[in-house]
């Protein structure tokens, strides 16, 4: 079987030339120059050619919900950073409606947890949420699998992937980690200036100071994430679902001191990913600047930093929104290897 | 209820059945015992039956009747301890045990070093290690439905039923899901059985190991379990903590036979 099997991968190598899907040419996982190293690097699951594209098939896929409407790719769109353009929480099947806002998903090899709550400990975990949850794909993991099985298309696939056309959810979700976990996004003008390929002009580099006194505690160079949680004093007010969302109080309800905290997310790729918080609630970058400046709530566990808010001069403020749009990494979002298949 | 009956005729033909061990699919490792394990859930002495619909079988320490319609847990880390100390650990030892499924209750260890054993020790649910590493499969697959996917852990057991209310005489359900792998509210627990008799392990020899879970224990620790007050449970805490030990506390060993 063995034999057969690496047999088979040979004849495969040698017809790469002639038939050459370009959005799956490039299909290798590089740490990008001075990043950390990431939580997930493909140890367990050695990244492919064919589970890469199986992840991205998976990814843009309706099957994956229980009345096949929605895809992870419905409320995680390529062209916004794979967040939800104009949508301030998701939308489910029979258009239930969620109480969070759909993040952007990039550099996800870095996070050391999931979700506003941080609920979930592990990149090959993730898909499980969301596909049983009863406001967005509303599925079970026994039926998932069933419809996997009833198509000869992804028992092919599977079999591509992993040399066998067993599925399973750890296949599957395998599959889906190695699609997410390519997505790196490091080709913005900043990182081209960090890499001494560009350069940013004055107002960018006076803003480049600012994020470096004001903002960079939390929203950590080059991740512009420390991945923590934090309360940053948002008023307490009622979710789509009447109730005030507790953030990881929902995930630890007996630990008074994680109420109100939600994931720090990544200033990268703004552009593309508004609105924001972790329920949608600001709309632009400036109603963000706003609220840290003058509209901090005082909550219970309000974190330190933010006692005071953020002071920024008229200036500051100009020149700060400046460096932010230094992270929008357009190569990521045209990126033709996550774009959905046709 | 199709499902339910087939688990009932099984467990009957256990019982009448102990003299030939099911070799179980694992292969024999030649020169090294073997042990077939096999689960046997009980409501106090009696074969526990799922039932979801006729009537309340059971009575528990409060008096509360009950039927039992899921009865699920998580075995790991299975250490064989022989008696000059030496400890057997069953590689990959994961096993998720459904009363429904009466495949799921027994299995086969192979790999057993020649001696005498005098006791087993056992993980209630699954360690903290695969609760944190990444999607599993086999026994640890969440298809199961034995894991939280929003907030990453496993169910480390579950017991489902219905009950009668002591105070009004209503017909409620019940609900226990103990999930937690760290911390001072975790549910997973080394337990350490002593055997009624050795079990010696020989050259290519197959020995049955029968293991007994009582439903009633449940209710008992650290104090009597009133149903009407505690009767869904899903979240870590205390709660689920107190139920775990007390879960703990219900595995018996009931009979080796080399």
């Amino acid at each position: 079987m063995l034999a057969f099997y690496s047999c088979k991968k040979d004849n495969v190598e040698e017809q790469e030339p002639v038939a050459v899907d370009p959005s799956l040419a490039n299909i290798e996982f590089k740490v990008p120059e001075s990043w950390p190293l990431p939580v997930y690097n493909f140890s367990n699951n050695p990244l492919t050619k064919e589970g890469f594209k199986l992840g991205r098939k998976l990814f843009f896929d309706p099957i994956l919900s229980r009345d096949n409407s929605i895809s992870c790719g419905t409320c995680h769109q390529p062209f916004a950073a794979f967040s939800q353009l104009d949508h301030a929480v998701s939308h489910g099947v029979d258009d239930r409606v969620g109480t969070r806002n759909s993040p952007a998903l990039f550099n996800l090899n870095w996070h050391s947890s999931f979700f506003w709550d941080g609920g979930v400990n592990h990149i090959e975990m993730q898909p499980f949420a969301p596909i049983t949850n009863p406001l967005e794909m509303d599925e079970t993991l026994a039926n998932v699998i069933a419809k996997l099985q009833a198509r000869d298309e992804y028992k092919q696939l599977f079999k591509d992937a992993f040399g066998t056309d067993e599925i399973t959810t750890q296949k599957m979700t395998r599959a889906l980690a190695q699609f997410m976990g390519m997505m790196v996004s490091s080709n913005a003008p900043y990182d081209k200036y960090m890499r001494h390929e560009g350069t940013l002009s004055a107002d960018e580099m006076a803003g480049l100071t600012v994020f470096r006194s004001k903002c960079a505690a939390c929203h950590t160079e080059p991740l512009f994430s420390d991945f923590s949680l934090r309360n940053n004093g948002l008023a307490l007010q009622n979710n789509e679902k009447g109730i005030i969302d507790s953030g990881r109080g929902i995930i630890t309800p007996l630990d008074p001191s994680s109420f109100y905290k939600f994931k720090v997310p990544s200033l990268r790729n703004l552009k593309y990913t508004a609105p924001y918080m972790h329920d949608g609630r600001l709309a632009t970058i400036d109603a963000v600047l706003d609220h840290y400046t003058g509209d901090v709530q005082h909550t219970p566990n309000l974190d330190p930093l933010l006692e005071n808010g953020i002071s920024l001069s008229a200036q500051e403020r100009q020149q700060l929104k400046a460096f932010l749009n230094t992270l929008n990494d357009e190569t990521f979002v045209k990126d033709i290897r996550f774009q959905e298949p046709k | 209820m199709a499902v339910i009956l087939p688990a009932m005729l099984a467990g009957c033909s256990k019982d009448n059945n102990t003299t030939t061990p099911d070799p179980g699919p694992v292969t024999p490792i030649d020169g090294y015992g073997r042990v077939t394990m096999t689960f046997a859930n009980y409501v106090g002495n009696t074969p526990l039956s799922l039932n979801n619909s006729q009537g309340y079988a059971y009575t528990n320490a409060n008096g509360d009747s009950f039927n039992v319609s899921a009865y699920k847990y998580y075995i790991s880390n299975i250490k064989f301890v022989r008696e000059d100390g030496y400890e057997y650990a069953e590689p990959e030892s994961y096993h998720f045990i459904d009363e429904a499924d009466p495949a799921s209750l027994s299995f086969s260890v192979p790999g057993l070093m020649p001696g005498k054993y005098t006791a087993v020790k056992l993980l209630i649910g699954v360690d903290s290690a695969r609760n944190v590493s990444g999607a599993q499969t086999g026994a640890l697959d969440p298809i199961h439905g034995m894991f939280w996917t929003w907030s990453t852990g496993y169910i480390m057991a579950k017991m489902e039923g219905n009950f009668k209310n002591t105070d009004n005489g209503n017909k409620s359900g019940f609900s226990y899901h103990l999930g937690g792998f760290k911390g001072e509210y975790r549910v997973v627990n080394e337990i350490t059985l002593s055997l009624p008799q050795d079990l010696v392990a020989g050259n290519n020899t197959a020995s049955s190991m029968t293991l007994r879970s009582n439903v009633l224990e449940w209710f008992a620790f650290p104090s009597i379990v009133k149903l009407n007050e505690i009767n869904q449970v899903g979240s870590v805490g205390p709660i689920a903590r107190g139920l775990s030990l007390s879960f703990s506390q219900s595995f018996s060993v009931t009979k080796v036979e080399n």
